[in-house]
């Protein structure tokens, strides 16, 4: 294992590159739909759906009252934004009034995004090096993350990009065996989005496979071995703590430390073992051939498969987990959640470099077409169905 | 005399770190049996998140 990754000038390069370029196709081809090319324009026709709820959580935190702005849709349904989890929201409201609020909510926390992006894009470079030691592959990753399906929300004011740096960080300090710093980072990522919780079970996959390098596994050795090691104990036992101190917040706002769980009522009706079987049976039965959701659904399946095959375990826990948790209530946001995941992202780009030249070219140019036609999707206002 | 040192320093950092773990898990424990305890929720709230008894909800100007 390398003692240390560094980032040469080319990879800064490749990085920037990638990253300006995608970002300066999306400026482009929002300000032609639109035929409004100006910066606020371009932001506005951008920031949909979630945004405008972080928007209005922003103003909150900003005016130190938890209740008084609320989304358009509060009203009825019973929506409200303790939905949405608290640090990125802290994070552009913090940026927001330090520059003197000389940028817009929309731009600020696009801003914010972009630098976790930017951030994402370094350690997950590390990271496949730390594991695959394939510089084309890292390469590959971030020109995938850049230009590939869904990079729309890496851009705009959704918490996806801060996620994807958090969970990146996770994932090399976890491998790096910096157990405390993997705390910390998991801590902040249980703040950021509630699956974030659920990086126990990669440590624990990781710890396992560990232990059964040999081909066995002994309870009594996984648990004295790891006992003895303070600092993963500690490590593991701080990734919950972002979600428990949001879980406080509520319960001295609403006396409810579960909110953020009843609230998703007002959003979806039911969930549960037999919605997802419900949603399985509709897309292989009454609606095929499936649509887009279910078919990305039927994919990330696959991809969590193909990585259990390679003995990637650790890779495939926190997709499987969100998979499931998203699927038993709805398909609708899995794309979002599954390319926010970065360890997808890393089985595709496996499986592309599984293949010969030409056929790794053929895939790329699908997914790019695909990428135009997501972005275009939603520019049209097609967000709740990519 | 300097690995003895060492080997107290390693102690007490260790006793720290499990120390600071617990409260941790202790922490965890303590939120999550208050987020079982509706008591002091609004009827309103609860009436429609938790017992499913009302149709209609507004969020806005909510708060203990």
């Amino acid at each position: 294992m390398n003692d240390e990754i560094r980032i040469d000038k080319k990879t800064v390069v490749w990085i920037l590159l990638c990253f300006m370029l995608s970002r300066l196709f999306i400026y482009l081809l929002t300000g032609f739909t639109y035929k409004d090319y100006t910066i606020d324009g371009v932001i506005d026709k951008l920031n949909l759906y979630d945004a405008e709820w972080y928007k209005a959580y922003v103003l909150n935190i900003i005016n130190f009252d938890f209740f008084k702005y609320a989304h358009i849709n509060a009203t009825a349904l019973g929506m409200a934004y303790w939905a949405f989890f608290p640090l990125y929201p802290i994070c552009v409201a913090i940026f927001y009034v330090i520059t003197g609020k000389i940028f817009s909510i929309y731009l600020s926390g696009m801003i914010l995004s972009s630098v976790c992006f930017l951030v994402a894009m370094i350690y997950g470079y590390k990271y496949i090096l730390l594991t695959r030691n394939d510089r084309y592959k890292a390469y590959l990753y971030i020109f995938l993350m850049c230009f590939g399906p869904y990079n729309i929300y890496f851009f705009i004011m959704y918490t996806e990009s801060m996620f994807l740096m958090l969970l990146t960080m996770s994932f090399f300090y976890l491998k790096r065996k910096q157990y405390l710093r993997m705390g910390i980072c998991g801590a902040l990522m249980s703040a950021t989005r509630n699956v974030g919780v659920f990086f126990v079970f990669v440590i624990l996959a990781e710890l396992i496979a560990e232990n059964c390098k040999d081909g066995k596994f002994s309870l009594s050795a996984f648990i004295t071995q790891n006992i003895k090691k303070t600092k993963l104990v500690l490590g593991i036992c701080m990734v919950p703590l972002g979600l428990f101190t949001y879980m406080l917040v509520l319960i001295n706002k609403l006396g409810d430390g579960l909110a953020f769980v009843h609230v998703q009522k007002a959003w979806k009706s039911q969930s549960g073992l037999s919605v997802l079987y419900s949603n399985i049976k509709y897309a292989l039965w009454d609606n095929f051939p499936p649509d887009i959701l279910q078919v990305i659904f039927f994919f990330s399946i696959l991809l969590i498969l193909s990585q259990i095959i390679r003995g990637k375990y650790e890779e495939a826990v926190l997709p499987s987990i969100t998979l499931f948790v998203s699927s038993i209530s709805s398909f609708v946001s899995i794309p979002r959640y599954m390319m926010g995941m970065f360890t997808i992202e890393l089985a595709i780009v496996d499986q592309i470099c599984s293949l010969g030249k030409k056929k790794r070219i053929f895939v790329v140019a699908i997914f790019l077409i695909f990428a135009i036609s997501i972005l275009r999707g939603w520019l049209f206002g097609n967000g709740f169905l990519l | 005399m300097i690995l003895k040192h060492y080997k107290m320093k390693k102690l007490i950092n260790n006793i720290i770190l499990y120390f600071l773990a617990i409260v941790l898990v202790l922490f965890y424990v303590i939120v999550l049996i208050k987020s079982f305890d509706y008591s002091s929720t609004s009827s309103e709230y609860k009436a429609y998140y938790i017992d499913g008894t009302s149709a209609h909800y507004s969020p806005v100007g909510e708060g203990k």
